[in-house]
């Protein structure tokens, strides 16, 4: 009898174990592969003044971002928070304007049966200084 | 023993296998020769690519088919690993040596993506030797909202009836890479994308059939939109001696100078046929991923998809070695009071 407790035990405990890392590599599998994908679509130019350095469309951003999570983490979580904060890459300073070159971006999420997913990425724009 | 099997350790496994079986995901959109000699001949497939689960392997290859239907495998790179690099949207190519193909009059280029334990896509292009390249066949056949699986009907090539092919309900596409006309700008020429239907018994011209485009730069802001951002425009199918030829069922204005399309008639709008692609946010229309829904009468409904790659970037950025810009990316985990969160409950 103790051993049928005790094996309960360990498989009931494996088993819990691989669902929630699985779930935690998916949704940080998810998380870096916006890295990869997204910002290359974010990027617009010439909206502001011809010829002019590329901006992040905030609007792009996070209609983009939200279907990239919404799409993938489906099958793993059934709610998470996505937050975006935006600013201007020379001064840093918070920024309410639709074009902008900061973008941060961040992603929770519960994990069952494990610590809460909580990861955000920075994307600036900056112009190359060559220095002197 | 046998309830301890029964009751917990097949339920445990059968979650944990149903878990990680449903989480990578492979779309082919397109195939295209890219470039022709005559000596070779270069191949470019066009995939969405979504891995969640990197521990599942993904591949593709490209071969081709002769007349009898025996499997070819192109010379070069012509099977690859696919890596989590390789996200959406992305483009593989390869190079075939026109010796390989053994003079046959018709071949069938396929790309074949496959991700293990979740399915095999694969996407095909019709091409005759002897030099046109215009005879496509791009099917993918929609389960719900989600493609679960592609696969491909054969066309059979219209001039070869004497090979005695019988393929029931062949439907094939013609012209498929003048869709988009690029001439002073970019816009889509519905009409002269046209497809021949063969064997079939049922009515083309009373099916329903529509063009819809991912449309992320709200460039049409007066075409109706759907959920997934998709804005699609009925189509109205006609008959010639060269087959089955689509217009556009609404009447489409467009303006000169921005070549903003509307399907309201506003001040110095001209009436126009094609759709035009409008000069706002040209610069970053890298891809625009379309799809052509058919829907006949007794047919399986399906979409014929495609992403084409507008090349006119004003700006390059990132990679360029001659950009003046570059994007820094770091990552921590450091929680933001300002920033705006956006509760998703799926």
């Amino acid at each position: 009898m103790i051993l049928v407790i005790f094996s309960l035990f360990i498989i009931s405990f494996s088993g819990i174990a691989l669902f929630s890392s699985t779930t935690y590599q998916a949704v940080h599998n998810t998380f870096e592969a916006m890295t990869y994908s997204l910002p290359s679509i974010w990027q617009v130019t010439d909206v502001i003044e011809p010829f002019a350095q590329p901006y992040y469309d905030t609007i792009l951003v996070e209609e983009t971002s939200l279907k990239h999570f919404k799409d993938n983490l489906s099958h793993y979580v059934k709610s998470f928070q996505v937050g975006f904060y935006y600013f201007d890459s020379s001064s840093l300073k918070e920024s309410h304007e639709r074009y902008v070159t900061g973008v941060r971006i961040s992603l929770r999420a519960e994990i069952p049966f494990s610590s809460d997913y909580y990861r955000a990425t920075t994307y600036e724009i900056r112009e190359v200084n060559y220095g002197c | 023993m046998k309830r301890l099997i029964k009751y917990l350790v097949l339920p445990v496994a059968f979650t944990c296998c149903s878990m990680t079986v449903n989480s990578p995901s492979i779309q082919l959109t397109g195939l295209t020769i890219v470039d022709e000699n005559t000596e070779t001949i270069r191949l470019r497939a066009y995939m969405k690519i979504f891995i969640n689960d990197t521990s599942k392997r993904c591949s593709y290859r490209y071969y081709w088919k002769d007349l009898d239907n025996v499997s070819h495998e192109c010379g070069g790179d012509s099977r690859s690993e696919l890596s989590k690099t390789d996200v959406y949207p992305m483009t593989k190519s390869t190079t075939i040596k026109k010796s390989e193909l053994n003079k046959k009059p018709t071949i069938t280029f396929l790309c074949q993506a496959q991700v293990a334990n979740e399915g095999t896509y694969s996407i095909s292009m019709k091409y005759n030797a002897v030099g046109r390249k215009d005879e496509v066949t791009i099917i993918e056949k929609e389960n719900g909202s989600k493609i679960s699986s592609g696969y491909i009907r054969e066309s059979i090539h219209p001039t070869d009836k004497s090979l005695n092919y019988h393929y029931e309900d062949t439907i094939t596409f013609l012209n498929y890479e003048d869709l988009v006309v690029n001439e002073f700008y970019y816009n889509f020429d519905i009409s002269r994308f046209r497809f021949i239907y063969t064997n079939g018994k049922d009515d083309v011209l009373k099916g329903n059939f529509r063009f819809a485009f991912y449309d992320r730069y709200t460039l049409f802001p007066d075409f109706p939109i759907d959920d997934n951002m998709y804005r699609s425009i009925p189509l109205t199918v006609n008959h010639d001696q060269d087959g089955y030829y689509f217009t556009f069922t609404p009447t489409m204005y467009y303006d000169a100078d921005t070549h903003d399309c509307s399907l309201l008639k506003k001040e110095g709008y001209l009436e126009t046929d094609t759709l035009m692609l409008p000069f706002k946010g040209e610069d970053d229309l890298k891809f625009l991923p379309c799809y052509l829904e058919m829907n006949i009468n007794g047919f399986i409904p399906f979409k014929l998809s495609g992403t084409f790659m507008l090349t006119y970037l004003k700006k390059h950025h990132g990679d360029e070695e001659e950009s003046e810009f570059y994007t820094n990316i770091y990552q921590d985990d450091d929680v933001n009071i300002n920033e705006k969160v956006v509760d998703v409950i799926i």
